[in-house]
C-alpha cells in the first residue's frame, strides 16, 4: 500500500514537468523580447511574472495533489 | 490544514475588520495626503501660470504705453522741428529783409548823395559859369578865352562826372 | 520517515486555541488567532504613526509612508485605471496582508495562509470583489450576458469559471507555502544548519512576496476584465 501511495504521489508530483517547460518557453521568450526592446524591460518582466505564476499553479496543484495522496491515504 | 469549518467565517470577519481600519488608518489618510499635495502642486502651479500671464498683459500694456511716449517724443520733436525750422526761416527772412532794407537804405543815401554831389555840381558848375560870365563880361574875353573857359568848364565837369560814378 | 510525515502532518494541522462558548462552541484557530497578530502589527504602528500628516515639509516616516502607499497604489492604478480606483484600498489590504502572513512563519508563528480556510476566505472574497465590480460597472443584465462572450456555447466554461479563478488563487497561494513549507522541513531534515537559512530568503521571503504579488495582480486582472470598457 505505502508503495502505491508513493508511487501515486510520485505520478502526481509529474505536472512539474509541464511547468518547467512552460516557465522555461516563457521565460526564453521573454529574454528574447528584454534584448530586442530593452526599453520595455518592464511591462516584459510583469508578464513574464505572471505567465510564471499560472505555468507554475500546475505544478503546484500536483504538488498538492501528491501531498493529500500521501496524507490522506497512508 | 483541511478541516475547513468556523476559521472561514473568523478569516473573512478578520479581512473585513483589517480591511476597515486600514483604510481608516492608513490607506485613507496617506492618499487624502497625496492627493492634498498633488492639488497643492496643481493649484500653485496654476497661481504661478496665472501670475505670468498678468505679468505679461503688464508687461504688453507697458510696452505699449512705452511705444505711445516714443511716439508721442517723436512728435513732439517734429513739432519742434518745424517750430525751429518755421523760426528760423522767420529769422532768416527777417535778416534778409532788414539786410535788403539796409542795402536799399544804402542806395538811396547813395543816390540821395549823388544826387547831392550832382547838384553840387551843378551848382558849383552854374556859379563857375556865372564867375566865368562875369570875368568873361569884365574883361570883354574873345573868342579865344570864350573857348578855353569850355574847355576848362568841361574839363572840370568830366572830373565831377567820374568821381561821381 | 514516519516521524517526519508526524511532524509534518502536526505542523501542517490547524489547531483550535480556544472555543468560544456560544451554543455548541465556535472553535476559534491558529489562523485566527495569528491573523490577529498580524492585523496589530498592522493597525497599531497605523494608528501610531500616522497622525498630523503634513502637505508641506513631510517627515522622513512620512514620505517613507508615502512611497510605499503610493508605489502600490500606482500599481494598481495602472491596471485598473480610473473606473476601478474604488477597489484599490482593498487589494493594498490584501497585498501587505499575505505579504506579512507569509514571512511571519520567519518569526515563529505558523503562517496563516498555510490554513486552507485562510486561502479560501481570500479567494471568496476576490470572486465576490470581482463579480461585484462587474455588476456594478455594467449592470446585472449586461453580466449575465457576459457569460455567453465571445460566443454562447463557452457560456459554461465561463459559469465554471465563477470556481475556477477561485479556487485557482486559494489553490496558488496555499500550494505554494505548504510546497515551500514542506521543502524547507526536507532541508533542514538534511543539513540541520546555515544552508537552511539561506534558503529560507527564498523560500519565505521571496516566495512570500511573490505570491501575494500574484495574488493581487490576477485579482486586479479579474477586476479590470470586467469594468473594462468595450
Amino acid at each position: 500500500m505505502t508503495t502505491l501511495v508513493a508511487i501515486g504521489a510520485g505520478i502526481a508530483v509529474l505536472t512539474g514537468i509541464g511547468a518547467g517547460i512552460g516557465i522555461g518557453l516563457a521565460t526564453s521568450k521573454a529574454t528574447d523580447a528584454i534584448a530586442r526592446q530593452p526599453e520595455a524591460a518592464g511591462k516584459i518582466r510583469t508578464s513574464l511574472l505572471l505567465g510564471c505564476a499560472l505555468a507554475e499553479a500546475t505544478a503546484i496543484y500536483g504538488f498538492v495533489i501528491a501531498i493529500l495522496i500521501i496524507l490522506l491515504l497512508r | 490544514m483541511l478541516s475547513f469549518g468556523w476559521d472561514f467565517v473568523w478569516t473573512i470577519i478578520n479581512l473585513l475588520i483589517l480591511y476597515l481600519l486600514l483604510k481608516k488608518f492608513l490607506i485613507g489618510p496617506v492618499l487624502a495626503v497625496m492627493e492634498k499635495r498633488k492639488q497643492t502642486i496643481e493649484e500653485s502651479f496654476a497661481k504661478a501660470a496665472q501670475a505670468n500671464a498678468e505679468a505679461e498683459e503688464l508687461k504688453g500694456k507697458w510696452q505699449t504705453a512705452v511705444d505711445g511716449l516714443d511716439e508721442e517724443a517723436a512728435k513732439q520733436m517734429t513739432q519742434a522741428k518745424e517750430r525751429a525750422d518755421k523760426e528760423y526761416n522767420r529769422l532768416i527772412a527777417q535778416a534778409n529783409e532788414r539786410s535788403e532794407k539796409i542795402i536799399q537804405d544804402a542806395k538811396e543815401t547813395i543816390d540821395n548823395e549823388r544826387n547831392q554831389a550832382v547838384k553840387d555840381a551843378e551848382n558849383e558848375i552854374a556859379m563857375l559859369a556865372m564867375a566865368a560870365a562875369a570875368k568873361i563880361v569884365a574883361s570883354g574875353n574873345s573868342e579865344e578865352m570864350d573857348q578855353a573857359l569850355y574847355r576848362q568848364y568841361l574839363q572840370a565837369g568830366g572830373v565831377n562826372d567820374s568821381n561821381g560814378n | 520517515m514516519e516521524e517526519l510525515v508526524n511532524d509534518l502532518v502536526e505542523e501542517l494541522n490547524c489547531e483550535t486555541v480556544f472555543t468560544i462558548p456560544i451554543g455548541n462552541g465556535l472553535p476559534v484557530g491558529e489562523s485566527v488567532v495569528v491573523t490577529w497578530i498580524i492585523m496589530a502589527v498592522l493597525v497599531i504602528p497605523s494608528i501610531l504613526f500616522v497622525r498630523n500628516l503634513r502637505v508641506e515639509n513631510p517627515g522622513k516616516l512620512q514620505l517613507a509612508l508615502e512611497t510605499g502607499i503610493g508605489f502600490f497604489y500606482d500599481f494598481f492604478y495602472e491596471i485598473l485605471g480610473e473606473k476601478g480606483k474604488r477597489y484599490i484600498p482593498y487589494l493594498i489590504m490584501v497585498i501587505l496582508y499575505i505579504g506579512f502572513a507569509n514571512i511571519i512563519g520567519i518569526f515563529g508563528f505558523k503562517p496563516p495562509t498555510k490554513d486552507l480556510n485562510v486561502t479560501v476566505a481570500l479567494s471568496v472574497m476576490s470572486i465576490f470583489l470581482i463579480e461585484y465590480a462587474h455588476i456594478q460597472a455594467k449592470g446585472f443584465k449586461q453580466r449575465m450576458k457576459d457569460f455567453a462572450e465571445p460566443i454562447a456555447i463557452v457560456a459554461p466554461i465561463n459559469v465554471m469559471e465563477l470556481v475556477i479563478r477561485p479556487l485557482s488563487l486559494c489553490m496558488r497561494l496555499f500550494g505554494n507555502v505548504l510546497g515551500s513549507f514542506v521543502v524547507m522541513e526536507l532541508i533542514k531534515l538534511v543539513v540541520p544548519l546555515i544552508i537552511p537559512m539561506v534558503l529560507s530568503l527564498y523560500f519565505d521571503i521571496f516566495d512570500g512576496f511573490i505570491q501575494a504579488y500574484v495574488f493581487v495582480f490576477l485579482t486586479s486582472l479579474f477586476i479590470e476584465e470586467g469594468i473594462e470598457e468595450e
